[in-house]
């Protein structure tokens, strides 16, 4: 009787909350039967609050295995990913620190990737036990750093406190000499010898140029990046439209004038850069035991980010490709192959492949 | 006479052969194609080059690379070892044989965008219409798929628009095969009482 008249006093905001609680205390979609028992109400009720919930946008809901569950909307890490309470804990320490460290060399602000990229340095040298993630500009904590919040309530005691404190002293001295963010990020890319990203930073610069003095410098560079993404067999879309781009650069640079298509190669560029980066934070989240399981982890929370992703990188290097289609019309001749026996020999294969033709069905006959 | 081409026609230009390329210089007359061509044909031709490079190119990269031998079909996967060897035969390394391979595709992919984008006036047939009894009757002649739906699209097309038929390929577009394939006095031969006529490069 006394449960029911506690029960009796909640008010609707404090039911919500006792639901997010929960979806942050389990670090798993629930279904709305799960958040029945655990908040000691019935079906309807819990049903009526999360849809509450969600039109808050607070929480989201997801199909998996065929069952309606549903997950927190978090504000404080990338793509909702859950941390436990202890990484939250340790994060702080670091961002709190980091920011106190800056203010002490005279930056009153640091920027998000000065703060991401020194607390990396520190994470990895002490191998503390938090999340790391590889996204868009290289490897940054899972949990995001917010420059208004207040990181000072942390409780957790750190091993080796001090000793993290001085080594993120002297790495910070060394960000703050950079004090540019693409400095910043190349020097990253360096130290953990990451080609894609390398090659990444490297396309951004040849874009920024003239194009038409850096065809070749571009072609190349989308090639090797190309080549440097992973082929998995989760990644085969994205390959394919990394290739089908990197293909396109190809021809285009056969293209008059290249510097005519610049912003529309740089905004492809960009569309194919968010796709690629996101895949890379799905391979490098799925490394951590507990969201080893990739096939959950892609539903739960990467799969919209990724197909939206996809489909913009598809559509936006369509439009590039309609671009060069119609730029060929300006065109009087088009480029001939050098002259030498192996070209001789490619061309003996291709028509031996023409004469082979299709299958009603595509294939070859 | 309009000019109906052949697959042929665009691979042998796109390959920067003289003839072709004279054929074209000497253009008067409309290139129509079928969509058979351009959907089919030109576009598997140049996604197994594609792939056929790629895997070459990961294989160079990598030794111990394995060839993706569910996206090629047989004769692809040999193909694939004899471009490794042509590399070894010709003593390149490993740079200018990829940038070998990736000029060749590149030059080839834009001739052929080039002649399908400026030199094409008119695409007729969707793949759909191609009458099957048709294309069937004269794969029983040619035994090559490409050739027979092009044919038969040519021969559709040919009924209400007077073209010519045209390739380089004397052993399968004959005029005996099509004849063979709508004998006089058959249903197909009321169907399509004009046969076009075939010209070759």
């Amino acid at each position: 009787m006394a449960k029911v008249i506690e029960r009796e006093k909640k008010t609707s905001e404090q039911i919500k909350q006792r639901i997010l609680e929960e979806l942050d205390k389990q670090q798993k979609p629930l279904s709305i039967q799960d958040i029945r028992k655990e908040i000691g109400s019935n079906w309807l009720t819990a049903k009526e609050y999360i849809k509450e919930l969600q039109q808050e946008r607070k929480v989201k809901e997801i199909i998996l295995g065929g069952k309606r569950l549903f997950r927190l909307v978090r504000e404080d890490t990338y793509l909702d990913v859950p941390i436990t309470k202890p990484e939250k804990e340790k994060f702080y320490f670091l961002f709190d620190n980091a920011r106190k460290i800056f203010k002490a060399k005279g930056v009153e602000n640091p920027k998000k990737i000065q703060i991401q990229k020194s607390i990396i340095n520190v994470i990895d040298k002490f191998s503390i036990q938090v999340p790391t993630v590889w996204y868009l500009y290289g490897k940054m904590t899972l949990m995001k750093y917010e420059p208004e919040k207040d990181y000072s309530q942390y409780t957790i005691k750190i091993e080796n406190q001090n000793e993290i404190i001085n080594y993120m002293k002297g790495v910070i001295s060394e960000v703050v000499k950079l004090n540019w963010t693409k400095a910043i990020c190349k020097s990253q890319y360096c130290a953990y010898d990451k080609s894609l990203y390398q090659k990444k930073e490297e396309i951004y610069e040849i874009l920024s140029d003239d194009l038409d003095k850096n065809k070749e410098e571009l072609r190349k560079k989308v090639v090797e990046m190309y080549f440097s993404f992973p082929t998995n067999e989760d990644s085969l879309r994205i390959n394919s439209l990394i290739h089908e781009f990197e293909i396109l650069i190809g021809k285009m640079i056969l293209l008059p004038d290249l510097n005519k298509y610049k912003k529309v190669i740089l905004e492809t560029f960009d569309a194919v850069w968010k796709m690629t980066a996101i895949y890379m934070f799905y391979e490098s989240l799925t490394k951590y035991p507990r969201f080893k399981d990739k096939e959950e982890i892609k539903s739960i929370y990467l799969e919209d980010s990724i197909n939206n992703k996809i489909s913009i990188a598809e559509e936006i290097i369509s439009d590039l490709e309609i671009e060069y289609l119609n730029s060929l019309s300006e065109i009087e001749e088009p480029p001939k192959f050098g002259a030498n026996k192996l070209t001789d020999l490619m061309k003996t294969v291709v028509s031996e492949m023409e004469q082979e033709g299709v299958e009603e069905n595509g294939s070859i006959s | 006479m309009d000019q109906f081409l052949d697959t042929g026609i665009i691979i042998g230009y796109a390959q920067d052969e003289e003839k072709f390329v004279l054929f074209v210089k000497n253009k008067k007359e409309k290139f129509i194609v079928c969509y058979f061509v351009l959907e089919k044909d030109v576009h598997s031709l140049t996604k197994r080059m594609r792939i056929i490079i790629n895997e070459v190119k990961n294989k160079i990269k990598d030794k111990n690379y394995q060839i993706n031998k569910k996206e090629l079909y047989p004769r692809d996967v040999e193909r694939v070892n004899k471009f490794l060897s042509l590399k070894e035969i010709n003593k390149l390394t490993d740079f200018e044989f990829i940038d070998f391979l990736e000029n060749f595709q590149r030059i080839f992919e834009f001739r052929i965008d080039f002649f399908i984008q400026k030199l094409i006036n008119k695409k007729v047939i969707p793949i759909r219409e191609i009458n099957f009894k048709l294309k069937s009757s004269l794969f029983t002649y040619t035994q090559n798929h490409s050739d027979a739906n092009i044919i038969a699209s040519g021969i559709q097309y040919h009924q209400e628009n007077e073209i010519v038929l045209v390739t380089s390929d004397r052993n399968d577009w004959t005029k005996d095969n099509i004849d063979w394939a709508i004998p006089e006095h058959s249903e197909l031969r009321k169907k399509y009482p004009k046969i076009p006529k075939i010209k070759y490069v």
